[in-house]
């Protein structure tokens, strides 16, 4: 019984890796622009591609995969912003925009995913992990590319956290999130600081596309249902609340992983959601609130 | 230095400010005062950029500036204080400081936070604490500090005495009388008309958008009509 609680708590840390990785950044793009990018998940598919054009199509060493991933997905993010977000916003002036950010990312969701499926084809494709082998800890055994994720998770996350307290344009973005007419008349450039926001937060999931690529294999809805799951962790750790959505993170990844002891595995998905609507009926608001200003 | 002419604006289709015009002269405190509703604040947002003008003039040193975002506008020297302040509460002192000199270099920067905490050691004492941990009167100072490290030509700034004990508005106001004889130009707009008529060089009154009155603090007082319109006063 206690190996087995070993075993799943280990899988649930991994998996957990994973889900900040994703959520995170999706948390963050919500918490500054009130945006909820519904094309998250298209990222992560994109990162997973450029890491299989990378590897397989132009024989680079996995690193340069994941790297490419980062600044592919990045790049493609600083676009997000000026291109569709802020036309709508010019549009519209003042009125509300929450559903209609909704329906754009949307939109643009349906649209990567359509372009995905015009280049690469509908096909499974496989990426060759970026270390190979399997740790064996007596109670279970983890391979290196899941503790690999783990690993990347665990840097990326520190260094955007970091980043957020205490480099200047990480105040920028805590501050814009805020209060973004004050953070104007700090000279702070609004327009600069979401495309920033939506590129990083994008960077994250193109990563784990990546980092996930050789365990998932590549398509092009591959990012859609985690898309979904990071919906019910960033609604448990409070929206808009990054710091939050870590912890929700692991508090989901650890559940469900839990949950095969006592339920039957199929069942496992839908734990989140569970969680998702029993906190939206009881604190709406989630664990931690609102807060990327920490 | 700031000039609005004929300046027209609002929200969406209303229509707040009707023809609106005033001038602050380079170094000088000049005052808006007026009823509720007169456009005060809507005056202020339109010069810094919040709101543009949808007719008008809006010029800075003879260039216009109407149309310019507010980072664009702060960038040319004007300094904008809310009615609240605008402090990120939820911050430390220090990073709201830190904020403040977001357009200056790193040196430039420690320099003029140094000279801050020189200035209110209160604040290097409190500087690891929230902002919004500071009393009413503290985070009004806060935020007039924070304006100043970049030191601006001009502060906009709109109604500093709100919500506060009368001896805080009392040391605000010494502060920006301070401030304005070192040369720092100020737009004030304010409820506290008294607080206001005891510092400015010249006074605006708005109402319904459109200036009704234009003169020194003496000659607003001078005036009965003013006085009983705006003022309150029967004499």
């Amino acid at each position: 019984m206690l190996e087995s609680l070993l075993e799943f708590l280990i899988q649930g840390l991994v998996l957990g890796g994973l889900y900040a990785l994703f959520a995170v950044g999706l948390s963050l793009i919500f918490g500054v622009l009130d945006v909820i990018n519904v094309a998250h998940g298209e990222f992560f598919a994109i990162g997973g591609y450029l890491a299989f054009a990378a590897v397989v199509l132009l024989h680079l060493p996995g690193a340069v995969g994941v790297l490419g991933a980062a600044v592919g997905t990045f790049l493609l993010g600083l676009c997000v912003y000026p291109l569709l977000i802020a036309p709508l916003k010019r549009r519209l002036g003042g009125r509300p925009q929450g559903p209609l950010y909704l329906v754009l990312t949307l939109g643009l969701s349906t649209f990567l995913q359509s372009s995905l499926l015009a280049v690469a084809g509908g096909d499974y494709l496989r990426v060759p992990p970026q270390v190979s082998g399997i740790l064996d800890l007596d109670v279970t055994a983890v391979s290196y590319q899941r503790l690999l994720v783990l690993g990347v998770a665990a840097v990326l996350l520190t260094a955007l956290f970091a980043f957020l307290r205490f480099h200047p344009e990480g105040l920028a973005v805590r501050a814009v999130a805020l209060n973004p007419d004050a953070a104007q008349a700090m000279g702070i450039n609004l327009p600069r600081i979401f495309a920033l926001t939506v590129a990083l937060g994008v960077a994250l999931a193109g990563v784990g596309g990546a980092l996930m690529a050789p365990l998932f294999n590549v398509y092009p809805a591959v990012g859609f249902p985690l898309t979904i799951k990071a919906f019910a962790i960033t609604i448990l750790g409070g929206m808009g609340n990054p710091a939050g959505a870590l912890v929700a993170s692991f508090l989901v990844s650890i559940a469900e992983s839990l949950s095969v002891m006592v339920i039957p595995s199929q069942w496992q998905n839908l734990i989140a959601f569970a969680v998702m609507v029993v906190m939206l009926l009881v604190r709406p608001r989630g664990l931690f609130g609102r807060a990327v200003s920490r | 230095m700031l000039e609005l002419e004929g300046v027209r604006g609002g929200y969406g289709k209303l229509e707040i400010l009707q023809l609106a015009s005033l001038r602050v002269p380079d170094g000088a405190i000049v005052g808006v005062i007026g009823p509720n509703g007169a456009g005060k604040s809507t005056l202020l947002k339109t010069a810094f950029g919040y709101l543009a003008p949808w007719a008008g003039r809006v010029a800075l040193d003879g260039r216009e500036i109407a149309g310019r975002r507010p980072d664009e506008i702060m960038r040319l020297g004007v300094g904008y204080l809310p009615q609240a302040g605008g402090l990120f509460a939820e911050m430390t002192v220090h990073d709201n400081l830190v904020l403040g000199g977001y357009t200056i270099s790193r040196g430039e920067k420690r320099r003029a936070i140094d000279g801050i905490y020189a200035r209110f050691p209160l604040f290097r004492d409190r500087r690891r604490q929230l902002a919004g941990a500071l009393s009413g009167g503290e985070q009004r100072l806060l935020a007039v500090a924070r304006a100043l490290i970049v030191r601006p030509r001009l502060l906009l700034l709109d109604e500093p005495s709100a919500a506060l004990a009368p001896r805080f508005i009392d040391e605000v106001y010494e502060t920006l009388v301070n401030l304005n004889r070192g040369g720092l130009a100020m737009l004030i707009v304010e409820q506290n008309v008294e607080a206001i008529l005891a510092v400015a060089h010249r006074v605006f009154v708005l109402d319904l958008g459109r200036n009704a009155f234009d003169g020194t603090p003496a000659e607003l007082r001078g005036s009965d009509r003013i006085r009983r319109l705006y003022l309150g006063e029967d004499r």
